[in-house]
């Protein structure tokens, strides 16, 4: 028996993203209703599943074939609509990055989803990308300590990806992406908070399990047209972490390196909403050999999606803690950073 | 065709040996019979000098031959690079550009010089009087940037700069990956750096204030430097020990450039024929990095 899912948004992470990927699981999770803001886009969405759509999140969390509810909301309403979820007995919730904004609002869902036992998951598939968990196994086996971590992203529109996994009514497309006044200091320290919760927190569960305490930012600045280079220090190790979100060209880059004492661990993370396998991970080790880990079917997405089926199941424990100091690193870095950005304009 | 005197050039002798036999249409050795920095000849090389080789510009008249200096570029090359200059000056008689052009005492235009792989050094040392004398500078880690690289990086949005210092050597590499900043994004201005131990953090402003990041940091392993333009078309290069290795990566797809295949002696060679001068590069890649030492 499939178990209803509810999605609260009808972006691209909602039609492009979560309501395809839901049909690759075999049916055990089935799309019964989609919402949102009154866009018109949930009909769409919904129509394609043979699901309801509703605007607002409250018909949606009341219907009863709702099991387990996905927040591909803007971020400001993810910890107001993981509350209400638990308060509706929803058995699950997956929430898209980031999972709140605030500290306090972390705190909050993470105690009422633990009190109510449910099932949560926070849409960050890096973590969830089975290469993650080979390159982590590696690190660990090798046992060398960490030198030095970057993380260079540069990301061309969605739109290639979306049209490679899902097909939209021909209408005016997303506008062009408008590059902020980056001479404004409230603009800067502004873009620099959302590009760090809602784009690099990606890989903050990843930074954080290889350097878990924020010590002090370095150096924080936006890259036009839109995009952030940041450089801070964790638990000693220095991190780099530059994005930019370029109008066109090239391919989606994402790639995570990581130096230890002697080798140089590198994963190179697919394009966003395609399922075109894990990434890869290749290791030049200290005596200069090159080691490539094999690319796997499953990719992040996918993977995140078993998770949470595991996790509603009870084949495996739901992470409160984790989830929650992931999320707490990126709400610290995102201030500090946005700070620095501020002073620096 | 050049005259590469090599009776300076130490370590490195065999190597740019090895690149004249290489370049039998443009270089041969020389030697000076009267030994670098002498003066007993006045500092005038006349055409009937014993050493004078048959392409001096006094037997090929308007013909004239460059002569270049190679000098090794272990601890002292400085030192040795200005004794160098100051003969040069010398020979040169008035001034650097001092010539008597058809006489058969001709006056030598100052004498490039090829300093092979210099070790790192103070920015305050580079900053001895130049007699005029081009300076080559070997540094194998940093080839000429192919036209498609150079052009995708012109465009760039950002760059970042990753270093795996050696132990020995690490200055010269650290030096290097700024280099590569620089071939990237322009002449840099260093906004910000901080230090997390042996390694280190810097931000840069480049070309029309792009933005520039490097992280570095010591390796017991194989050193490498890897170097980003970021942009709608990227440009990735790899250096270390194997060489360097350029891609550039467009809407098309991702492309592996083709390396140079000549040595860095030759290389350094031609770019003496063409009277390049790499001087003001390294200065200013050594004066970042001695910035970043103080920060």
């Amino acid at each position: 028996m499939s178990t209803g899912v509810g999605i609260i948004g009808a972006g691209p992470g909602a039609g492009a993203l979560h309501a395809p990927t839901t049909a690759r699981g075999g049916g055990r999770f089935d799309v019964v209703h989609v919402s949102d803001s009154g866009s018109g886009r949930a009909q769409g969405i919904a129509d394609r599943s043979g699901a309801r759509y509703s605007t607002g999140a409250d018909e949606l969390l009341a219907d009863p074939r709702v099991d387990v509810v996905v927040l591909c909301g803007p971020p400001a309403t993810h910890a107001e609509q993981a509350l209400a979820a638990v308060a509706a007995g929803k058995r699950g919730v997956l929430c898209e990055k980031p999972l709140a904004l605030t500290h306090e609002d972390v705190d909050a869902v993470i105690a009422a989803c633990r009190e109510a036992g449910t099932a949560l998951i926070v849409g960050t598939n890096h973590l969830y990308d089975p290469a993650w968990e080979r390159a982590k196994h590696y690190l660990v086996a090798r046992g060398e300590r960490i030198r030095g971590i970057s993380v260079t992203a540069s990301l061309p529109p969605n739109d290639r990806y979306h049209a490679a996994v899902t097909e939209r009514e021909a209408a005016a497309g997303p506008g062009a992406r408008i590059a902020p006044d980056w001479d404004d200091p409230a603009v800067a320290s502004g873009v620099v908070h959302r590009l760090v919760t809602g784009l690099l927190v990606h890989d903050v569960p990843l930074l954080r399990d290889l350097a878990p305490v924020i010590e002090r930012v370095a150096f924080a600045r936006p890259v036009p047209p839109i995009g952030c280079a940041l450089g801070f220090v964790a638990s000693g190790v220095p991190v780099q972490v530059t994005a930019v979100m370029v109008p066109g060209g090239a391919d989606a880059l994402w790639r995570m390196r990581i130096a230890t004492e002697a080798d140089l661990l590198e994963i190179s993370f697919p394009p966003p909403f395609v399922h075109a396998g894990s990434a890869g991970v290749e290791v030049r080790d200290g005596e200069g050999r090159v080691i490539s880990h094999p690319r796997v079917a499953d990719d992040g997405y996918i993977a995140l999606w078993r998770a949470f089926a595991d996790a509603l199941d009870g084949g495996a424990p739901v992470e409160y803690d984790e989830i929650a100091a992931d999320a707490h690193y990126a709400i610290e870095l995102a201030d500090a950073a946005a700070a620095a950005a501020g002073e620096r304009a | 065709m050049i005259d590469v005197d090599l009776t300076r050039a130490g370590g490195a002798t065999d190597r740019y040996a090895a690149a004249i036999a290489e370049l039998p249409l443009t270089a041969r050795a020389w030697r000076d019979p009267r030994g670098v920095g002498s003066s007993e000849a006045g500092g005038r090389r006349t055409a009937d000098a014993p050493a004078a080789p048959a392409s001096s510009p006094a037997a090929l008249g308007a013909e004239r031959t460059a002569r270049v200096r190679v000098v090794s570029g272990a601890s002292g090359w400085l030192e040795r690079a200005g004794a160098i200059q100051r003969d040069s000056a010398a020979q040169a008689g008035h001034g650097p550009d001092s010539r008597e052009p058809g006489s058969a005492t001709v006056a030598s235009a100052p004498t490039p010089i090829v300093i092979a792989e210099p070790e790192a050094i103070a920015p305050g040392g580079l900053s001895f009087a130049r007699a005029g004398a081009a300076m080559i500078v070997e540094r194998s880690r940093m080839p000429e940037l192919p036209d498609a690289a150079r052009a995708a990086a012109a465009a760039a949005r950002t760059v970042v700069i990753e270093a795996a210092l050696p132990t020995i050597g690490g200055e010269e590499w650290l030096r290097d990956a700024i280099g590569w900043a620089r071939l990237l994004a322009g002449l840099l201005e260093v906004e910000s750096c901080a230090h997390a131990g042996p390694a280190l953090l810097a931000s840069f402003r480049g070309r029309d204030g792009i933005p520039v990041s490097l992280i570095a940091h010591p390796t017991s392993g194989p050193p490498r430097i890897d170097a980003h333009a970021l942009g709608e078309a990227r440009v990735a290069a790899r250096v270390d020990d194997a060489g360097v290795e350029v891609r550039v990566a467009s809407d098309l797809g991702d492309l592996l450039l083709a390396a140079d295949l000549a040595s860095p002696a030759r290389r350094a060679l031609h770019r003496a024929t063409a009277g390049n001068d790499d001087l003001p590069d390294l200065i200013h890649d050594e004066r970042i990095r001695a910035r970043l030492d103080e920060e």
